[in-house]
This record gives C-alpha cells, sequence and structure tokens, in this order.
C-alpha cells in the first residue's frame, strides 16, 4: 500500500457496485427530483439517491438533502456531504458542510469530514466564492487540528495561500495523524511553495509521515529530487527492520515518487 | 430507347433492389431482437444474461429493445442472481442513453425487488 492508495480508498463512489442506481443517476434529470425524494422518504437507498438529487435537483431542494446530516448510517451522511458538493445553492450547503467537516472524533467520522472537505473545495473553486474561502479560513484557527487541516486541504486544493501555509504549520504538529494529513495535502496540491517543509519531513519520527513525504515530493515532479527521495527511504529501510513493517510499503512508494519525477521531466 | 435512359433504369432497379434488401435486413434484424427479448424474459438467468449480452450487436434497433428492456426489467423475475439480471438491464438501458427508462426505474427501487448483486462472477 502506498499514499496514493489512500486516495483511492477515500474516493466516495456510491454506485460501484449497483448498476440501478448508477444508471438513475446517469439518465435522470430535475423532472424526476421528486419521485426520488419520496423514495429517500421512504427509507430506500437513500446515499445513493441524495447523490443524484444533489447533481439533478433544482437549488431548493438542498434544504432536502441536508435534513440528513444527522442519520444514523454513516454512509448517508457521507452522500450528505457529497450531495452538497453537486447543488447549486451555497447559502444552505455550505453551513451544513462546515458543521459536517468540524464534527465527530470517531475514526469512522473521518469519511464525513473528508467528503465535507471535498465538497467545500468544489465550491470554493467556483467563480464568486470568496463566502465559502472566509468560511474556510476562519476553520483554519479551530483548536482541533484535524479540522484545521481538512480545511486548510479545501483551500489548498484552489491554490488559497493561507490554507497552504496552514497545512506547511501543520506538518510539524505533535500528533502524527495531523502531520500525515497536513503531508498528504500539500502532496494533492503538487505544492512547489512547501518543497523544504516536506523534505524536512523524511526524517519524521512516523514512517507512515515519511512515506507521505515520499509521495508528496514525488507529486512536485521534480527529478532533482530523486536522490534525496532514494536516500531518505534506504535511511528508513533500517528503522523498519527494527520495527516491523509500517503503514506504507516505502519501496513502492519510492518507486511511484520516482516515475511521477519523471514524467515530469519528459513533459 | 436510348442510351440515358437505359442507365437511368438500370440505376432505379438497382437501388429499388438495395433499398428492398436493407429493409429486408432490419426486419430480419427486428425478428431477431424480438427472439432475443422473448429469451430475456426467461426465467433461467443464464439464458437471459445470453439474450442481454447478444442485444447489444443491434443497436439500430434501439426503439425495440429500449421498450423490451423496460418492459422485462419492471416486470419480469428470474430463478437466481434476479438482481444482476435487473443490472445487467439497467446498464444496457444507460448505454442506450434511455432517459425514458428513468420513471420505471425509480418504480422499480420503489418495488423493493432485488437489484443487488447476488451471485459470484
Amino acid at each position: 500500500m502506498t499514499p496514493a492508495d489512500v486516495f483511492a480508498e477515500r474516493r466516495y463512489e456510491p454506485f460501484c457496485g449497483n448498476t440501478v442506481l448508477a444508471a438513475i443517476n446517469a439518465l435522470s434529470d430535475f423532472s424526476h427530483s421528486k419521485a426520488m425524494a419520496d423514495l429517500v422518504i421512504a427509507g430506500r437507498w437513500k446515499g445513493e439517491l441524495l447523490v443524484t438529487l444533489g447533481k439533478i435537483g433544482p437549488p431548493r431542494y438542498a434544504n432536502f438533502i441536508g435534513r440528513y446530516k444527522d442519520d444514523p448510517d454513516l454512509s448517508v451522511r457521507q452522500a450528505v456531504a457529497a450531495a452538497l458538493g453537486l447543488i447549486d445553492n451555497e447559502t444552505i450547503a455550505v453551513p451544513v458542510l462546515i458543521q459536517l467537516l468540524s464534527r465527530g472524533d470517531k475514526k469512522e467520522d473521518f469519511a464525513v469530514r473528508w467528503e465535507a472537505g471535498s465538497s467545500l473545495a468544489k465550491l470554493a473553486g467556483r467563480k464568486g466564492s470568496e463566502g465559502v474561502r472566509r468560511r474556510l479560513s476562519d476553520l483554519l484557527q479551530e483548536r482541533n487540528p484535524m479540522t484545521a487541516v481538512l480545511a486548510a486541504r479545501a483551500l489548498g486544493a484552489v491554490g488559497d495561500a493561507g490554507g497552504l501555509a496552514k497545512l506547511r504549520e501543520l506538518t510539524s504538529h505533535g500528533d502524527a495523524a495531523v502531520r500525515q494529513e497536513a503531508v498528504l495535502a500539500l502532496g494533492e496540491a503538487a505544492d512547489t511553495g512547501s518543497r523544504e517543509v516536506l523534505v524536512r519531513r523524511l526524517k519524521d519520527d512516523s514512517l507512515t509521515v515519511r512515506g507521505c513525504a515520499v509521495y508528496a515530493l514525488g507529486r512536485l515532479g521534480d527529478p532533482s529530487l530523486i536522490p534525496i527521495l532514494r536516500k531518505a527511504v534506504e535511511e528508513s529501510s533500517g528503522y523498519e527492520e527494527k520495527y516491523g513493517l509500517q503503514a506504507f510499503d516505502l519501496r513502492e512508494t519510492l518507486q511511484e515518487a520516482i516515475a511521477g519525477a519523471q514524467k515530469s521531466r519528459g513533459r | 430507347m436510348n442510351g440515358w435512359t437505359r442507365r437511368v433504369g438500370l440505376l432505379t432497379i438497382a437501388g429499388a433492389v438495395a433499398l428492398l434488401a436493407g429493409l429486408a435486413h432490419g426486419q430480419d434484424d427486428a425478428s431477431k431482437v424480438r427472439a432475443l427479448i422473448r429469451d430475456l424474459r426467461d426465467p433461467d438467468f443464464d439464458k437471459a444474461y445470453g439474450a442481454a449480452e447478444q442485444l447489444r450487436k443491434y443497436p439500430q434497433q434501439r426503439a425495440l429493445i429500449v421498450a423490451g428492456l423496460i418492459d422485462t426489467i419492471t416486470t419480469r423475475d428470474w430463478k437466481r442472481c434476479a438482481g444482476d439480471m435487473r443490472q445487467t438491464i439497467a446498464g444496457a438501458l444507460e448505454e442506450l442513453k434511455a432517459k425514458e427508462a428513468v420513471v420505471p426505474l425509480l418504480d422499480l427501487v420503489k418495488s423493493g425487488k432485488s437489484i443487488e448483486h447476488e451471485c459470484a462472477e
């Protein structure tokens, strides 16, 4: 497993296991909103149909979707987070998404928080999205560091300088999970301004964070980093032998990073 | 009859023959599609699944196929793997961009019939 696999695992794909619902999602339009909402109310395939409603529903359906933000089923809350990133109603969607991003410290809540962050990044990338960016910037001061890192990731994804600066700051946080997310987000944003910060993480106490740093530096597309990455993985291998296997396969991560850097050289 | 008139006459006959051959071919395809739709309705999953795969070969018979697929997915059942069969048919409707299938598909979801993957690959 490599950090790139983490992104693949986190990608929300509500229709991959059900072609009937996938066909409805692909073929429907706004005129089917009411029939879908009725099915959601009846409790049938709530998550999948909420996502489709987000895609095809008129803006007023944001209220309906938001009603399910406290659903006991995690997959429904995740669907709400995804759907509100699709519907055209920022006024209703943003406060609900901010709430979904900010709450829950259980491990299973993370999928909902991540999806809410992804949706907020989509909204922040639209024209006239100053309001969304302001709300996300407010979250950078949150006491909960995971909330701050997820908000910074959403801002960083649209190239916001404040978001990227916060991510760089959080790469030295005391909690390895926070450092991991900050490094992953900088890699996702392929932020060349973070090179030095990321190189420092190649010597992190956590091998998981080191693996994320190798991934993130590979994303920068700078072939001059290849010898540094090789050396870092060599040094980490001794550490790995001593303390056992870690979350990521460092050699595989290195190969992916080198391939990324070399591909960039060919461009 | 001069040469010019004879040539026009021959061309007209050739065109008519080609048209008739095309129509006959179309009718031939239509009857094949009807037979496949009959197989699709068969309660035997393997037979029905095979028919669904074969129907992909006749995109020019779209109207006939879409009507058959919609009727089958909403009214028929299969002895095993019924959810898989419905997924296969829904996939075919999506490929054919059959927007008219949405309401019947929503009715299917409402009916509570299985639309889930049930059988091993």
